[in-house]
């Protein structure tokens, strides 16, 4: 990969990473673990790497947006996640400004 | 599961804290089995899904990383500033000094040019070394502990104000570490020696005067006491500029007394080094009084002009 491409896609990593918060806090009203939350975020187009996924689920965890639940499943016990009140807070202000963004974004193409 | 699974878990899990491996290892292990699950629901083989999906979840080393918020760095951009400017004082008050004084020392020891230039230089470098080290060891420290400036939660009203005058916390680090290679090199020139005389150290400060340096660690300690009370201080004022004054003068006194009394530096090293004891003796005696007393002057100067400078008068 060149240099450029390399640094393109660097900016849209960047322009994408809150989004992947909100699809978890969205998708965590209802308990879940961690790779069919992975599987669903993909379903929405939230295509996110595992590697990106489970640390953020422990940090949200660790910043008290998520609960975490151990559930015992076949073939082995299975940690679930699920959005707490500051979650959901955190949910719909990330929403609210989203859509804010999106009409700036809007206008700007208006406009030229 | 294979041994792969195993081999990549044991090699996150040697890089997490302890009380976090249990919740992390189980969580990371059936997150594993899913995803190697759904490619071999795929028809795909057993050994080929594992390898596949631990090749995308990526070094484990990083992994672990991310999963405990540990940073993937030395020196984070909160105290990077901070640890190139001490380094970078450090580097340019302490080395030319080090250098001068070792050429000086192997100089008057008569040895050869090229004795001179490799001795000087080789000291110049490992002390370099330490200084590069050292510094280093104690941000990486400020860092992990998370003593340096807080980044989350600031205000205006938290900053501090503009110091442009030397009172600012990279100054008092260094004039700290500063103060302990001086203590440093005094007992070094006692018990192991700048020159050694067929492996016992030859002082260059006077011996006799040994004793006399317990002087040296309260005169140390109050140096140290002004540079935190200086960081503390909104800026220089009358009251520091004073208190620098008495110190210098304290300090730059108790140097020329010495010296004048022929009882700071060590005769018999003149005699042993030197062909021409006395010219040198009196040359160094002279160069060392006149060094003392442009230091201490410009110190005191400076002090006060910094006050008024900030009290705007």
């Amino acid at each position: 990969m060149s240099h450029a491409d390399v640094t393109f896609s660097v900016h849209l990593q960047e322009l994408r990473r809150g989004t992947i918060v909100l699809g978890c806090l969205r998708l965590l009203d209802r308990p879940d673990y961690g790779y069919r939350l992975l599987e669903q975020l993909q379903q929405h187009g939230l295509a996110v790497d595992g590697n990106t996924l489970y640390p953020l689920l422990r940090r949200l965890e660790k910043q008290g947006f998520l609960t975490s639940e151990w559930q015992a499943a076949d073939p082995r016990p299975r940690k679930f996640y699920r959005t707490s009140e500051a979650g959901e807070e955190l949910a719909e202000a990330l929403e609210a400004d989203w859509r804010r963004l999106t009409a700036a974004v809007d206008s700007l193409t208006e406009e030229s | 599961m294979t041994t792969w699974t195993n081999r990549y878990l044991a090699a996150v899990m040697r890089a997490v804290p302890e009380q976090t491996r249990d919740d992390l290892d189980a969580e990371l292990r059936s997150t594993i089995d899913d995803a190697v699950a759904a490619r071999t629901d795929g028809g795909e083989p057993q050994e080929d899904a594992e390898r596949a999906v631990l090749t995308e979840l990526g070094h484990p080393e990083r992994l672990a990383a991310a999963s405990v918020d540990r940073p993937l760095h030395l020196l984070g951009p909160s105290v990077y500033l901070d640890w190139r400017r001490v380094l970078r004082m450090l580097l340019m008050l302490v080395l030319p000094l080090a250098a001068i004084g070792t050429a000086l020392v192997r100089i008057l020891a008569g040895a050869s040019a090229g004795e001179v230039l490799g001795g000087t230089l080789a000291t110049t470098i490992t002390l370099g070394m330490h200084l590069l080290v050292w510094t280093t060891l104690l941000f990486v420290v400020i860092e992990r502990t998370g003593r340096g400036p807080d980044r989350s939660d600031w205000s205006l009203e938290a900053l501090p104000e503009p110091r442009p005058d030397g009172g600012g916390r990279s100054d008092l680090i260094a004039t700290l570490i500063f103060l302990a290679t001086v203590v440093g090199a005094a007992v070094w020139d006692r018990f192991v020696g700048f020159v050694q005389i067929d492996g016992a150290p030859l002082p260059l400060l006077s011996p006799e005067l040994w004793p006399v340096w317990i002087l040296l660690p309260p005169a140390v300690l109050a140096a140290a006491a002004f540079a935190v009370a200086l960081h503390r201080a909104p800026g220089w004022t009358r009251s520091l500029a004073a208190a620098n004054t008495l110190l210098s003068v304290l300090v730059a006194g108790a140097v020329l007394a010495l010296l004048a009394g022929g009882s700071l530096l060590n005769a018999e090293a003149f005699e042993l080094l030197a062909e021409d004891e006395d010219s040198v003796r009196t040359t160094v005696v002279v160069g060392s009084a006149l060094g003392t007393v442009v230091i201490s002057g410009w110190s005191i100067l400076d002090g006060w002009r910094k006050a008024r400078s900030r009290t705007g008068r």
